[in-house]
């Protein structure tokens, strides 16, 4: 569970870091289980080329990983700012690449929705670490970033959810003035889906562990926004996941089966699964 | 001259900095005639000094008027380099609201410096010259990107209880409640996120006066910076108002200002006086 002033940071800030969240053993397991399915999946070559990867992790091959989107360590965070009504939606493991451009998750700013990352590695400004705007998730502040010119790099055009003023003259990544979230492994990284977020530096395999939970909507416009978020997350994840495994055969589904037939009958899974059942995960 | 990008950039982020606008050389002159500011007026006229430290740090100095004193620092206030670029983020008819010289100020915590309702709707702009190198933990100055906007700037205002109580390091004697009060998001000072503007000699930081700033880590006696004031053009009432409130000074300028041979640095006092007298009806 969170502080109060924990609490209060995350709704102004928009983001939250908690030191050690996970502890030395289960960053351990985390490595382990993620080492297996990189090796697998490159045939046991090393990855060196700047191939952004990323794959689901809900199923029997990463149990670890896997229960860590029901675990209390995570759980509980996300009840500290949503209450008990959200769902959880993914969890994936990513092999990152090269630079991220300055975009938010959701551009719709009824969104309430948030990322749980874990690193593997540690970061800095200078390797990769994720870099946000403080505060970017309300307006005023929020719109007025698309009027600032920024010197946007090519990308693969998935994480233009908002569009900025793109120039060659304009800022670069690192020129616009942001928090660097400097972190080690263990530490837990929380951001609404609506903070402006980027990244610069770093090596081709930065290794990272994102779980996304949304919180139920209260309102129509809340609705619309969450439906909004759920067909572009759906398209990315689908992309990404061709991309990085389509070639080799890989199973793609974000689903495990395992995982969707809940044996053990959690209840709170399977009012999750429910949730995705009707907006058409699967 | 303001290019679109870098207005945005203020209007957004409530600052603008611009990288080496004055040349080594330049700048040798500008430190040595704060210098010698600094030495007359701690030697002769102690008047023109307060001692801003507390207990904490009882060498840190602020000297009022440095730029008006001095004629090899007033050239900074109509320098093109710095006018130009007020006139773009101020727009025509901006006033000068003041100068100071600090030095030894070790740390500072996070507060804006026109607190009050409204006060961020008139905009005010300080421009820091930095006399020596500093980074994040060596006395730069630290923003928080967009607060000078509502309704973030609100949202951090429990940051200034910290600064009205003049404590900067907080006591762990201290009960929960305090805690609370001083800590309103559970971090100390130095671990709010920011934006620390690192910076070289010529170098040149223009933020908004309702922009949340800090200092956290400094450089002892040797950390010197100067500091220009200025505001948009007053064109109403409530603006008057809240000049008298923060910096009612403003309406009694300097004399070699007033008698500034300088078209653009009589422009920015001359009609001050009579907006001086509206105040006092």
């Amino acid at each position: 569970m969170l502080t109060e002033q924990q609490i209060t940071q995350f709704h102004t800030f928009g983001f939250l870091i908690l030191r050690n969240g996970l502890n030395a053993k289960e960053i351990q397991k985390l490595n382990v289980e993620f080492e297996t399915k990189l090796t697998r999946t490159t045939g046991g070559k090393s990855k060196n080329k700047e191939e952004r990867m990323s794959w689901p992790s809900l199923g029997p091959d990463t149990p670890f990983t896997s229960a860590l989107l029901e675990s209390p360590s995570v759980t509980g965070i996300v009840s500290s700012l949503f209450g008990d009504d959200y769902f959880g939606i993914s969890c994936n493991a990513s092999s990152l690449c090269g630079e991220t451009n300055w975009h938010p998750d959701a551009d719709n700013l009824h969104m309430k929705g948030l990322k749980v990352l874990c690193y593997l590695q540690p970061l800095n400004g200078n390797s990769g670490a994720l870099r946000v705007i403080p505060g970017s998730h309300i307006n005023a502040l929020h719109d007025d970033i698309k009027s600032v010119q920024m010197d946007e790099p090519e990308h693969d055009g998935l994480t233009q959810v908002a569009l900025v003023s793109n120039s060659k003259s304009g800022f670069k990544i690192e020129e616009i003035p942001a928090t660097i979230c400097s972190v080690n492994p263990g530490d837990l990284l929380v951001f609404d889906f609506r903070l402006w977020h980027a990244s610069k530096g770093g090596s081709n395999d930065r290794r990272m562990i994102s779980m996304i939970f949304i919180k139920n909507a209260k309102t129509p416009e809340e609705e619309i926004a969450v439906n909004e978020s759920v067909l572009k997350s759906q398209k990315n994840r689908a992309h990404r996941a061709k991309a990085a495994f389509g070639k080799r055969n890989e199973q793609v589904s974000e689903y495990h089966p395992n995982w969707v037939a809940n044996l053990g009958n959690n209840p709170r899974r399977q009012r999750w699964i429910n949730w995705l059942r009707e907006k058409k995960y699967f | 001259m303001v290019e679109k990008g870098q207005l945005a950039h203020f209007e957004t982020f409530g600052f603008l900095v611009l990288r080496q606008v004055f040349s080594p050389e330049e700048m040798k002159d500008i430190i040595g005639a704060a210098d010698e500011m600094w030495e007359t007026a701690l030697t002769t006229n102690k008047k023109s000094v307060s001692f801003v430290g507390g207990e904490k740090d009882p060498g840190a100095t602020s000297f009022r008027y440095i730029v008006e004193r001095q004629p090899r620092l007033t050239k900074l206030a109509e320098d093109s380099r710095i006018y130009d670029v007020l006139k773009g983020l101020l727009g025509s008819g901006f006033i000068w609201a003041g100068s100071e010289g600090q030095r030894g100020r070790v740390s500072t915590s996070w507060h804006n410096d026109r607190p009050g309702k409204n006060q961020n709707k008139y905009t005010r702009i300080k421009v820091h010259f930095y006399i020596e190198p500093t980074t994040k933990t060596t006395g730069a100055l630290r923003v928080i990107p967009g607060s000078h906007r509502s309704p973030f700037h609100e949202s951090l205002e429990p940051l200034m209880n910290h600064h009205i109580e003049n404590n900067d390091s907080i006591n762990s004697d201290k009960n929960e409640i305090d805690r609370v009060h001083l800590l309103p998001f559970g971090e100390e000072g130095a671990d709010i996120p920011c934006f620390a503007f690192e910076s070289n000699p010529g170098d040149v930081i223009f933020f908004h006066q309702n922009l949340f700033h800090a200092v956290y880590g400094g450089l002892g006696e040797g950390r010197r910076y100067i500091a220009m004031k200025f505001a948009a053009q007053p064109t109403t009432d409530e603006h008057i108002q809240f000049i008298k409130a923060h910096t009612e000074y403003v309406f009694h300028p300097h004399e070699d200002f007033l008698n500034s041979n300088s078209p653009r640095i009589r422009g920015m006092v001359e009609n001050l006086e009579a907006l001086g007298a509206k105040v006092l009806k």
